[in-house]
């Protein structure tokens, strides 16, 4: 695998060497400009280091607006209505100053979207204290699932800032920002001390830069400026001062001076807050939480047996509420081995299969029985082919019609994955039975229904679930199978 | 493995919607690079998917939702099988006619040779098998099958009136 690496690695640097060298003269002048030694470092810390931070977890505890009891659960914010999650957070320092600033993913209910929102607490120096910021990442849909993998994204998006007040005792409102926000995105490869300018307000700036290196991922640091024209900074050395966001009224749009405040009463005209960050997505905390689970520590005087690949958990474009149901499933019940044997095999199934399929199969677990099922009725499929059959050359075709049949999946997942999950599973189960049929044109009917109802049961075996034609429990309204089915939409 | 499915990310893209599957027939699994398809593990039965139903790929104005491949032991592609959102029509017909030339066989079902009907208690199951005589005809007859048939494979494009839609298989044929 490392030979691998090795080579592929290889492969890149040349394909990024031939890039550089197509445009010699602009390669030259940028690299002049968009590569120079690294100002930053990057590194994700968890719960525990945010926890020892006792300034950063005051602030943290004023972002509260409802407490939760759990230890390691995350803080909601029912004014901005959204949640932070707390499990994990990029710490961006400076190497050459005490700037530095803690990321977290934020998230909000029902939320589907594509933006990655993060709120940064940034190290005002001359304070020694921390104002937070929400950053929105405007990723497409491509872009964001490009993040997920890589790490970074090699096409222009736009970035929005906005502050927030920390004081809990005072109301927290948005800003309204008439300020003009720019930002610069920087690569830091990982094992490299270079660090080349990527972006400058989601333009891409350089082709040759460290977009192509596919080995090591890069970090990124997002450097914003905020700049009010025409507005002071109300930078009195206080606090809350630094919080309180800018609104409409010119004398108060300000960036909140930010390191460049000398922490007195003088106000400085045209003057520009800077942040640094680096993007962090909900999925890397989630993932984050589910791996510490399942490769952790095992408890004192027990053996941990079950594993789980990093690659797995890394690569894999599950939707943001299954990582959820997963992470919940497994913390809610102890983290226990077996579970984690059952979450293993089950994402070690998604690896092999990672497209998501939408269906129309309508699944339920009523209250007090420990199964999801779902009844379809009519379920019809025929195959065709053409070949001689008793001295005669035609057309053959077989048609299978289920009248009434169920499909059961593991509790653990929701209606729509399973419902997801069954269309992945009677897909491809109609594709090997219609291959099959291809060739043994001359199976009887009862060898044509065997072989589909086998290839039905192991096809759903793979996501752990099953077909059956028992009714797993009363399920008054059979929903009817739709021929239409693998053409409609995602039903997570 | 997934190496492979970021350097399909970066490589130009290949025009896909006239894309001529047939060039993948007996080349290795694994370095099928379409759609980010990744197939560098082992199926255990030589049957590889690539579904694309939240993501339908154009083809000849029409969309593939589904591509499948079986391969030999030897994991060399013998058979491709493209399943389309919707039936094919005379416009992607005449592509493919500039392609591949007039078909080999235009076959449009005529009257029934022999029909069984099996009823099983099991899953109150039906099967019906149809055996249907054939005869030659054109585009515009509602063909069953449009077969190609050249030197070292064949193309088959299988019309389903009933769920209106269509699909695709490449076969290897030595």
């Amino acid at each position: 695998m490392k030979t691998a690496r090795n080579l592929l690695c290889s492969l890149c640097m040349l394909v990024l060497l031939s890039n550089c060298q197509s445009d010699a003269i602009v390669e030259t002048q940028q690299e002049e400009t968009s590569q120079k030694q690294s100002s930053f470092k990057t590194t994700i810390i968890s719960k525990q280091d945010i926890e020892a931070n006792e300034k950063l977890n005051n602030k943290m505890n004023g972002l509260a607006t409802v407490q939760n009891d759990q230890v390691g659960k995350n803080i909601h914010n029912e004014m901005h209505d959204f949640t932070i999650d707390t499990y994990i957070a990029k710490l961006v320092e400076s190497n050459d100053s005490d700037k530095h600033s803690y990321t977290f993913p934020i998230s909000r209910e029902n939320y589907t979207g594509s933006t990655v929102e993060n709120l940064v607490l940034s190290y005002i120096e001359t304070n020694d204290d921390y104002k937070a910021s929400l950053i929105m990442y405007h990723f497409t849909a491509l872009q964001k699932q490009q993040y997920l993998l890589t790490g970074h994204v090699n096409t222009p998006y736009e970035i929005s800032h906005e502050y927030i007040e920390l004081d809990s005792s005072s109301i927290i409102s948005k800003s309204i920002q008439p300020c003009i926000v720019t930002y610069q995105e920087f690569h830091n490869p990982q094992n490299s001390n270079s660090t080349y300018l990527h972006s400058t307000n989601g333009t891409v700036q350089n082709t040759c830069d460290h977009e192509n290196d596919l080995i090591n991922p890069c970090n990124i640091t997002i450097e914003i400026e905020i700049f009010c024209p025409g507005g002071g900074s109300s930078g009195t050395g206080d606090t809350t001062d630094y919080n309180t966001p800018p609104t409409n009224n010119q004398d108060n749009s300000t960036t909140g001076g930010g390191g460049d405040s000398n922490g007195t009463d003088e106000t400085t005209d045209d003057e520009a807050d800077n942040i640094i960050t680096s993007p962090i997505t909900r999925e890397e905390s989630i993932k984050q939480s589910i791996e510490d689970c399942i490769n952790g520590l095992a408890e004192f005087n027990t053996t941990d047996t079950t594993t789980i690949d990093s690659e797995i958990l890394e690569q894999l474009n599950l939707p943001i509420n299954l990582w959820n149901a997963i992470n919940d499933y497994l913390s809610e019940n102890g983290c226990s081995e077996e579970l984690q044997e059952e979450i293993i095999e089950f994402l070690e199934n998604e690896y092999a299969y990672p497209y998501p399929h939408c269906s129309s199969f309508e699944y339920a677990k009523p209250p007090n029985i420990n199964t999801r099922a779902c009844a379809v009725t009519n379920f019809t499929e025929t195959f065709y082919t053409y070949g001689e059959l008793d001295g005669e050359v035609g057309t053959i075709a077989a048609t299978v019609h289920y009248e009434l049949v169920f499909f059961v999946m593991p509790t653990w997942m929701t209606n729509g994955h399973a419902a997801t999950n069954t269309a992945i599973a009677v897909n491809e189960a109609l594709q090997k039975a219609k291959e099959w049929f291809y060739i043994n044109y001359d199976a009887s009917e009862e060898e044509i229904i065997t072989y589909l109802d086998s290839k039905l049961i192991e096809q759903m075996a793979i996501f752990g679930g099953t077909k059956t034609d028992i009714p797993p429990f009363n399920i008054p309204s059979p929903a009817p199978y739709v021929t239409s089915l693998f053409t409609t939409g995602n039903c997570n | 493995m997934n190496y492979l499915l970021i350097l399909i990310l970066l490589i130009p893209q290949i025009d896909m919607n006239s894309y001529q599957y047939e060039v993948l027939l007996g080349n290795d699994i694994e370095e099928v690079k379409i759609f980010d398809a990744d197939f560098t593990n082992k199926s255990e039965d030589n049957h590889y998917s690539i579904p694309l139903i939240d993501n339908p790929r154009e083809f000849f104005n029409n969309h593939i939702y589904y591509i499948s491949f079986s391969t030999d032991n030897n994991q060399k592609i013998n058979n491709i099988n493209v399943s389309l959102t919707s039936l094919i029509n005379e416009s992607f017909y005449n592509s493919f006619v500039e392609i591949y030339g007039e078909p080999s066989s235009i076959m449009v079902e005529g009257e029934i040779i022999n029909s069984k009907k099996s009823t099983f208690k099991k899953g109150k199951a039906i099967v019906t098998k149809e055996h249907r005589k054939t005869k030659q005809g054109s585009f515009n007859d509602n063909p069953r099958f449009i077969v190609w048939k050249k030197d070292n494979y064949l193309i088959e494009v299988l019309m389903k009136y009933e769920q209106g839609k269509s699909e695709i298989s490449y076969r290897k044929t030595s």
